[in-house]
């Protein structure tokens, strides 16, 4: 009797307390891979050599995913575009290896009903919802969708924001210099023949894409003037074109919904059958 | 003289040569790619990249291990939804793919996100096999599937899909779905839809609604008199998205 009595107060709260939760659907979230560490916040911008750093997670993108309301997420991963709870956006073995919680963003102008009627940030959701299902952007040649195979995390929320009418980060490929950060990285293991590989990588500031150069590159990353390109999360979080609101509602905890690894992007190397691939620049 | 048929031959051996081993590394990518994909002790990351690959690589015999992984209940729901995507890729062996989507997509505790994934996987696939299961989906009680199965009658088009989805929308709650079933509408673009949407533009009570049936009669090529008359008339809707937009059409 008591613990139908303890139940019955603890339900209505429980109730009451989900709709109280304040943070819009649209908002966008982002987290680090292992360590804290996400690519472009420090100024060494290494890339894993080796297929099998890569293999075991070590390419250090972070990760974005779009909340839709009712403590659900939309977000791509290894498994596709899926939706799935919240509390899964940071899955426990993910905060176990010092995966981190950035924030939540949403548009400047978010709050302004002018611009963002009910119905525009209602749009968000349905977008979103239409790209549940398609597949991964498994080589990187495409990133920003809009076709099943062509998403990666940052990708996604940036094509369904387009498609809402809003820029969150424009278009653009930059190749060094002003607006952005360049790193000259020596890549030396078994996919250099353990011979020193300089390579310039980017992480681009203003524009989408940042150009960087690896010795596997020729399978991925879009290819723009005969260079490689990716859209890193860390460029759309930088963006000012959102700001950071609270996050009031639980981001991790909950179980894997098919991203592992603490990171947007998935190795994808063609490994076989020839062996790790190598060329010299 | 003698030397051009030395020359000749030559080239035939070496062009053999370069076919055989061509279609031996095929074959050989085919058998590993196969091995990794079904392989339970590789990580999913690279059973996932082996999906991809059998599911670009057209050859029929890449649907054996595909359809493996799709029905095997005890694989991850997330590589069973890539298996899925690899298969609607093939696209060979069709009605045994179709029949197997239809089997996962009825099993009982099937996760949500494959469900998702093959309604879509129809959709792409133009499946017209499945029609009936489509069908079926827009009276579950997930208002998810009702979203991704309007979108998917929405990609198969027709005459059949048209007439299903307007009907649908005389019952449909969801405002979500709503919605989602006017976009479908709107990408048959066919002169049942158009008439379907100038109704729901005018008649719907949800702005929402009625903002995506102006977004998609301004996708379609041409309007009748019909459209441009209740276009004029949503110019006075009670929502300024609505407005705005008609006004974006009409200009």
């Amino acid at each position: 009797m008591k613990r139908l009595n303890i139940i019955s107060l603890v339900f209505p709260l429980i109730l009451w307390a989900i709709p109280c939760m304040a943070l819009e659907k649209g908002a966008m979230l982002y987290h680090t891979s292992n360590n804290g560490e996400i690519y472009g916040q420090t100024d060494e911008l290494k890339l894993p050599c080796s297929v099998l750093q890569a293999a075991f997670g070590d390419l250090k993108s972070g990760h974005a995913g779009l909340y839709i309301g009712g403590l659900r997420i939309i977000h791509a991963v290894l498994d596709g575009v899926v939706e799935t709870a919240s509390a899964n956006f940071i899955p426990p073995e993910e905060v176990e290896k010092g995966v981190t919680y950035l924030g939540a963003k949403l548009p400047i102008d978010y709050d302004d009903p002018t611009k963002w009627s009910q119905e525009r940030k209602d749009q968000i959701v349905l977008i979103a919802r239409e790209q549940v299902g398609k597949g991964y952007d498994i080589l990187f040649h495409k990133q920003t969708g809009p076709d099943s195979g062509d998403f990666t995390c940052v990708g996604l929320v940036e094509y369904v924001y387009e498609q809402a009418g809003y820029t969150v980060t424009p278009l653009g490929y930059y190749q060094g210099g002003q607006g952005g950060k360049s790193y000259m990285q020596t890549y030396n293991c078994e996919s250099t023949l353990w011979l020193d590989w300089d390579g310039l990588n980017t992480i681009a500031y203003e524009v989408q894409f940042s150009m960087f150069n690896h010795p596997l590159d020729f399978c991925c990353g879009k290819e723009f003037e005969d260079h490689k390109f990716m859209f890193f999360p860390y460029t759309q979080y930088l963006q000012d074109t959102t700001e950071k609101v609270e996050t009031d509602i639980p981001v991790s905890g909950g179980t894997n919904s098919g991203g592992g690894d603490g990171g947007c992007f998935i190795q994808t190397v063609k490994i076989w059958p020839f062996g790790p691939a190598f060329f010299t620049p | 003289m003698n030397i051009l048929p030395v020359k000749f031959s030559t080239v035939i051996v070496c062009l053999i040569l370069f076919v055989t081993s061509a279609v031996a590394t095929a074959d050989s990518d085919l058998e590993k790619n196969s091995l990794i994909a079904m392989d339970p002790g590789r990580n999913l990351r690279e059973r996932t990249i082996a999906i991809y690959h059998l599911g670009a690589c057209g050859d029929d015999r890449a649907a054996e291990p595909l359809l493996n992984i799709l029905t095997d209940r005890t694989e991850p729901e997330g590589l069973r939804s890539n298996a899925a995507r690899a298969l609607a890729d093939l696209g060979k062996a069709r009605l045994r793919i179709t029949s197997a989507f239809e089997a996962v997509y009825r099993e009982k505790n099937a996760g949500d996100n494959l469900r998702y994934t093959i309604l879509l996987c129809f959709g792409r696939m133009g499946a017209i096999e499945s029609f009936a299961l489509m069908s079926e989906a827009l009276s579950d009680p997930n208002p998810m599937i009702r979203f991704k199965a309007c979108q998917a009658l929405g990609q198969l088009g027709g005459e059949a899909s048209v007439q299903l989805l307007s009907t649908h929308l005389g019952h449909e709650e969801d405002t979500m779905v709503r919605a989602e079933t006017v976009r479908a509408l709107g990408s048959t673009k066919s002169l049942a839809a158009e008439k379907a949407l100038i109704h729901l533009l005018i008649s719907d009570p949800k702005p929402f609604v009625r903002w995506n049936a102006a977004l998609m009669l301004k996708g379609f090529p041409s309007l009748g008199p019909e459209a441009r008359s209740a276009l004029n008339a949503a110019l006075n809707d009670s929502s300024p998205i609505v407005r705005e937009t008609v006004k974006g059409i009409l200009r």
